[in-house]
């Protein structure tokens, strides 16, 4: 997999012939605006219905192993 | 007219049963599914059940809407509340989102009866559905050969009868170039037009959903159906989207068609042939066609192979075994990562995290990511020019027609290159589709790709109308 990054790296240099002096960085298709909705409570997900979907639920929470390692 | 716009009129008016056509797709899902694999999921029992209750609100005076009866096929990557949703992917195998799309919603709300969900390249990385983790779907035209990707598995539902109509989502050209591979219409709408809303996230600031039809009136109905704004998608444009209706019988008379005299080249010769045609057929039918110079599109695919990969790299990091999906559990928590993104992601989504934060990392950003967000305004710069001399451009869908298998998996590359004509649309945000023009090498389909500026799809649809009427 490493050499094919390292082909793919090389093709991308393509774009190094470009003189991209003073060229806008284009991140969005439109221009992004803060897009805000009314400050009203509105139905979110059922808890128990997205509990349900992850590896190990307990109770109202994720439990995950130790966060620092079991010799940390 | 197409037949989804017919089977419709025939499920409102009450001379159709609903369940009548519902059962004669799920027969041709029986007859031919093995062979293909274009779904993930068949969901017969819920299709039979839903058309029964479109034909009861029809039986009491009601109107079920647009799209009454029409079979139609889902992507698997797009949210469908209790029901599996796998991108297919090791990492969401056995998910089931709490959640529909907003597509999904408003097909329901239009009347449509979705048959089953369907295959693709793992998260939509890919252009042959070779990526999926539950194997590949063939083309039901010819079963030694690829559908195209990402969206494979909608383009063959479509093309082999399991549903008039399905939606796929468009990244890089994962709708056009499987819908050209399969002989069928695939339209990638305006960003913005269509809800994101519960469709899984690739690439966010390039993904977006849109149809596959067999007719253009049916990708034109499927469209109407969909678009519009939706508040669940801060993307989304609020403007009304455009009616489609008039456009279809519009004709072409002077219509300014571009020709881009600098496009990369890299198509083959039965696929150049059948775009020359496809000009003359519609210079034939009173447009003009204009050159015009599209300089910055040679470099889409570096632009996008590096922006793409970025914006994945981020979305899939939700991808950690905590709160949904795969968990491979190990002593601790970055292991626990580890070990869950190596057992459930694939290769070639692999290959792209690392690319994208490889091109994100401190030392490199300028020189890729950077770079890339530059090439990609020089793209739509360069877009706007042309379109001040044309209305439409056209633009081979894919370089060749459907290819074997295997005959792309060695070169990650050689796969990246299936999408130079479709790219620089996703990266500029505007609609194109691919509209069947005649048969090239071995008697397979070849896709003529209809470009048009943001929110052009009337002129885009006006003009794929014609090629469809000029093509048969």
């Amino acid at each position: 997999m490493t050499s094919q990054l390292d082909d793919m790296l090389g093709h991308f240099a393509d774009i190094d012939a470009l003189d991209l002096d003073g060229v806008e960085p284009m991140t969005q298709p439109y221009p992004l605006v803060n897009v805000l909705r009314d400050d009203t409570v509105a139905p979110g997900l059922d808890r128990d219905e997205v509990l349900a979907a992850a590896p190990d639920p307990d109770s109202d929470r994720f439990r995950v192993p130790p966060i620092l390692g079991l010799d940390g | 007219m197409g037949r989804a716009v017919e089977l419709a009129a025939g499920v409102r008016s009450g001379e159709v049963r609903a369940a009548d056509v519902v059962e004669g797709y799920l027969s041709a899902i029986d007859a031919r599914e093995a062979e293909v694999h274009a779904f993930n999921l068949v969901l017969a029992d819920a299709a039979r059940e839903r058309a029964a209750a479109i034909d009861a609100v029809v039986a009491s005076g009601g109107d079920p809407g647009p799209l009454a009866g029409v079979p139609v096929a889902l992507k698997d990557n797009l949210c469908t509340r209790g029901v599996p949703t796998t991108c297919s992917s090791k990492i969401l195998d056995g998910w089931r989102p709490p959640y529909d799309a907003t597509v999904v919603e408003r097909l329901a709300a239009a009347g449509a009866v979705v048959v089953g969900k369907t295959n693709l390249d793992e998260f939509a990385m890919g252009s042959s559905t070779e990526n999926s983790a539950f194997g590949p779907t063939r083309n039901p035209l010819d079963v030694s050969r690829v559908p195209g990707g990402s969206s494979g598995g909608s383009a063959a539902a479509v093309a082999a009868g399991f549903a008039e109509v399905s939606l796929g989502s468009d990244t890089g050209g994962s709708i056009r170039q499987p819908a050209a591979l399969c002989g069928v219409i695939g339209v990638k709408p305006t960003y913005g037009a269509v809800s994101r809303h519960g469709l899984v996230a690739f690439a966010s600031s390039l993904d977006q959903i849109g149809p596959f039809a067999n007719d253009v009136a049916d990708a034109a109905l499927l469209l109407e159906s969909i678009a519009g704004h939706d508040p669940g998608d801060s993307t989304s444009i609020p403007e009304v989207f455009p009616s489609l209706g008039a456009s279809l019988r519009a004709g072409v008379e002077g219509v300014r068609i571009g020709r881009i005299s600098d496009l990369p080249a890299g198509a083959d010769a039965d696929v150049e042939a059948r775009l020359e045609a496809a000009f003359e057929a519609l210079a034939a039918a009173g447009a003009e066609i204009v050159d015009v110079e599209v300089p910055a599109f040679t470099y889409g695919l570096t632009a996008y192979y590096l922006i793409a990969p970025a914006e994945a790299s981020s979305n899939l990091a939700r991808y950690d075994g905590v709160r949904f999906g795969l968990r491979v559990d190990a002593a601790d928590t970055n292991a626990m990562y580890t070990a869950t993104r190596s057992a459930g992601f694939g290769d070639e989504v692999q290959r792209r995290i690392m690319l994208g934060t490889y091109a994100l990392s401190a030392g490199y950003y300028d020189a890729y990511y950077g770079k890339a967000l530059k090439v990609r305004r020089l793209i739509a710069d360069d877009f706007a020019r042309a379109y001040e001399r044309c209305d439409v451009m056209l633009t081979p869908a894919s370089p060749s027609v459907a290819f074997p298998f295997g005959s792309k998996t060695a070169d990650p590359f050689a796969m990246y290159l299936c999408d130079t004509y479709t790219i620089p649309s996703n990266l500029a945000g505007h609609p194109a589709m691919s509209v069947p023009f005649g048969s090239g090498a071995d008697d397979l389909p070849v896709g003529v790709q209809v470009l048009a500026p943001a929110l052009g799809e009337p002129v885009m649809f006006q003009v794929a109308a014609e090629l469809e009427r000029r093509a048969s």
